[in-house]
């Protein structure tokens, strides 16, 4: 039984890290990843590439 | 061949061997000797005992070439108990043999002629004489006998001998029943080596009878399993004490401690090494460290085809089993003592423990007259899965050392062997258990293995097929953008064409201070950057627009600068962004590299490159906006920016150390259970260190 759900975890260990590794997914960028807001690039002095001259401050 | 009456009962007696000096009556048990003046009667002999001896009197043999018969036997008594058997076999070419049968083994030897003998008093356990070592001084007591014998002996006399083993099954015994004494001199053999086949002896059997008898105290059963051989039998049921005399029981008192039951009932039978035991007694014993008790309990087991026993022990659910070791087959440097080593059969056995056993309880019946009490010195010396006991059995009547091999036992054999159920599974490494070889760490171990390759090969299927394609790599010289000067405003617009040939359009820029365009022409593309510097005179800003690149998607992205500096810093604050979905993902980088030489020793730190992972992005067109920063007062380095999708992502690197260890753990702790732990584990226990001091 333990060596059954032993080899069922590591098959899920095994799963988990080949998606992982072929989508080439990141943990450490993904939670800062974000939209900036058509209606506040369209509002910003300048049309949106204004908006980049300052940089991305999180639409603050 | 002499014929004579029995001075006794008048019957016929015979002299058929004539060297022969005294014949049993077969009629009166009356030990007849010849002498010059005639036929002497030396007195009555008792019954003989059946010690269920597969030998007897007629009985053909041939050793080495040399044929010859048994003709006549001595039954002697140990003080300790216990009745063995001594046959004499009349050798064709006119020699004496004497075969002594003691548990199963058998003893060969012929008078030499050697003198100056040493006393006996002067004699030693663990002494040695001509290479042989003094194993047992005791005394012996002719109790009964049969047929002719070779030398006048007189009923219920008593004598002391000195037992000696050499190596190769040597064997000696001093007889002290003369003066001055002889020695008689031989081996340890078997029937075979004896050239005695009892399956062709018409008539003849090994199988022991077994005797169902009554406690005398509470009248439950008890069945001697080797009746002919027991001395000591203890009732299961109440406790009560028996002396055994050829089957009859005499109580002798009850023992207030009945300690633990057996979990391999008494009277089990089963098969260890291809030989048919019988569970005929069970004992527990302790040895005292500290003043804390430590207890195990031991089987005695009978084999009724050899006439023989052995040992089960089981010792905190560790199982051995346990045979009798001829002590010339042990290189002892101290025999008398406890050696630091033993070595048997070229394996070297360290010292493990050296402690006083004591029986603390005793169920069933033995071969010698067991007392709870009784103690002997024990040394174990260990090189699992065997070991070695050495005991010292002292009295006043007897001086014995004797060795005894252990052979771990798995309790899942022992369950096999008896057929018993249940046994509980020991927790800890034992003194025997042999730890596992690497690689043997069974089905969790096999599991790991595969669950690594797999994680190894999947790392390199997948490392190897992953797209790795450039989609960005620039170079942005910053000493081509304008320096902080009056603040001013510029609007620009730029239009091009992106990497892939597609139209876009970077809109109007607006900078705090000044604006330069930078324009070059790359394989047909126009890339455009725009600059602005920052207010800060130490600080040069700079904010680099790349050209838009394509991102097939369903991977992720990894962003590289680099830079050549020298004492100088560049910070990099970027932001990869998708010019139609207003995605953005913000990351920034430190360039910088020191160097010099303090104390006469160069150093350098920092880093001329860095590198982000983005990821998986969806398809579309990105672009990244670097805003840099650097020492103004520095010449302005260039900038290297490579951008590759579909990577080995760092989190796989991550992730996969992190996996190993998740499988690794769980599979190393059952591994260890299964090897039950390590040899510094096992060390711990032990009285003794590996290099045989004592254990602090």
């Amino acid at each position: 039984m333990g060596k059954a759900i032993y080899a069922a975890f590591g098959l899920l260990l095994l799963v988990g890290y080949t998606t992982v590794i072929r989508r080439g997914y990141e943990l450490s960028m993904p939670g800062q990843r974000q939209y900036v807001a058509g209606g506040l690039r369209g509002a910003s002095h300048g049309g949106y590439r204004s908006f980049w001259y300052s940089g991305f401050h999180g639409g603050k | 061949m002499a014929v004579a009456n029995c001075p006794s009962c008048g019957a016929a007696i015979e002299f058929k061997i004539g060297s022969s000096v005294v014949v049993v009556c077969d009629h009166c048990q009356s030990v007849v000797a010849r002498t010059d003046r005639g036929f002497e009667d030396l007195g009555k002999v008792a019954a003989l005992v059946d010690t269920g001896s597969p030998l007897r009197r007629d009985l053909p043999g041939r050793i080495r070439g040399n044929g010859f018969r048994i003709v006549g036997r001595t039954q002697m008594k140990h003080p300790m108990g216990g009745v063995w058997d001594e046959w004499y076999a009349a050798f064709d070419d006119g020699q004496w043999g004497w075969i002594a049968e003691a548990q199963g083994k058998y003893y060969l030897t012929v008078k030499t002629t050697r003198g100056n003998l040493p006393p006996y008093d002067v004699l030693a356990i663990g002494g040695m004489f001509d290479e042989m070592k003094v194993v047992e001084l005791a005394s012996a007591t002719v109790v009964s006998g049969e047929g002719e014998i070779p030398f006048r002996v007189e009923p219920g006399a008593t004598y002391q001998y000195a037992d000696l083993s050499g190596a190769n099954r040597r064997f000696g015994t001093i007889d002290y029943s003369e003066d001055p004494p002889l020695l008689f001199e031989g081996e340890e053999t078997t029937l075979a080596g004896l050239g005695i086949n009892i399956a062709l002896e018409p008539g003849r059997t090994t199988t022991v009878h077994v005797a169902k008898l009554s406690c005398s105290q509470c009248g439950g059963p008890l069945t001697l399993v080797a009746p002919d051989q027991s001395e000591r039998v203890v009732c299961p049921h109440c406790g009560a004490a028996h002396d055994v005399s050829a089957g009859n029981l005499q109580y002798l008192k009850t023992l207030k401690r009945h300690g633990p039951q057996p979990v391999v009932p008494l009277g089990s039978n089963g098969t260890i090494g291809g030989e048919a035991y019988v569970v005929a007694g069970y004992m527990q014993r302790s040895v005292t460290f500290d003043n804390e008790k430590f207890y195990w309990t031991e089987y005695l087991l009978f084999a009724s085809g050899t006439k023989s026993f052995a040992w089960l022990v089981d010792d905190e659910d560790h199982w051995s089993f346990v045979v009798p070791l001829s002590a010339g087959d042990v290189e002892d440097s101290e025999p008398g003592d406890a050696a630091r080593f033993v070595i048997a059969h070229q394996v070297t056995f360290k010292i493990f423990q050296d402690a006083v056993a004591t029986v603390e309880s005793v169920i069933g019946e033995f071969y010698w007259k067991v007392e709870t009490g009784e103690q002997a010195r024990a040394v174990d010396y260990i090189a699992p899965p065997e070991g070695i006991t050495k005991e010292f059995a002292d009295t006043d009547e007897s001086h014995e050392v004797s060795y005894s091999l252990a052979r771990y036992m798995p309790p899942e054999e022992v369950e096999a062997a008896f057929g018993v159920k249940g046994l509980a599974r020991p927790t800890k490494l034992g003194t025997l258990q042999p730890l596992a070889k690497a690689g043997g760490c069974g089905a969790m171990g096999a599991i790991w293995a595969v669950l690594v390759i797999a994680f190894l090969a999947v790392s390199l299927f997948v490392s190897t097929t992953l797209p790795h394609k450039v989609v960005l790599s620039e170079e942005y010289p910053l000493d081509q953008f304008a320096a902080p000067s009056d603040s001013t405003t510029t609007n620009t617009t730029t239009t091009g064409a992106g990497s892939t040939g597609a139209d876009w359009s970077q809109g109007t820029t607006s900078a705090s201070t000044s604006t330069d365009r930078w324009q070059t022409s790359t394989t047909g593309t126009v890339q455009t950057a725009t600059t602005t510097s920052g207010t800060d005179r130490s600080e040069a800003n700079a904010v680099i627009f790349t050209k838009p690149f394509v991102i097939e998607g369903g991977h992720n992205l990894k962003i590289e600068a680099s830079t050549q500096l020298s004492d100088a810093w560049l910070h990099v604050d970027g932001s990869l962004f998708n010019e139609q979905s207003g995605f953005v993902e913000p990351f920034d980088m430190q360039l910088e590299h020191y160097e010099g030489v303090e104390d006469g020793e160069h150093w350098s730190e920092g880093s001329l490159s860095g590198s982000k992972y983005v990821s998986t992005l969806q398809p579309g067109t990105y672009s990244l906006r670097l805003d840099t920063y650097r020492d103004a007062s520095k010449p302005a380095p260039t900038l290297k920016v490579t951008a590759t999708e579909g990577v080995f992502p760092m989190t796989g690197c991550v992730f996969l150390v992190i996996a190993l260890v998740l499988l690794t753990i769980p599979a190393a702790i059952a591994g260890r259970s299964k090897r039950g732990g390590s040899e510094s584990a096992r060390w711990a226990e032990a009285m003794f260190t590996p290099q045989g001091e004592l254990n602090e």
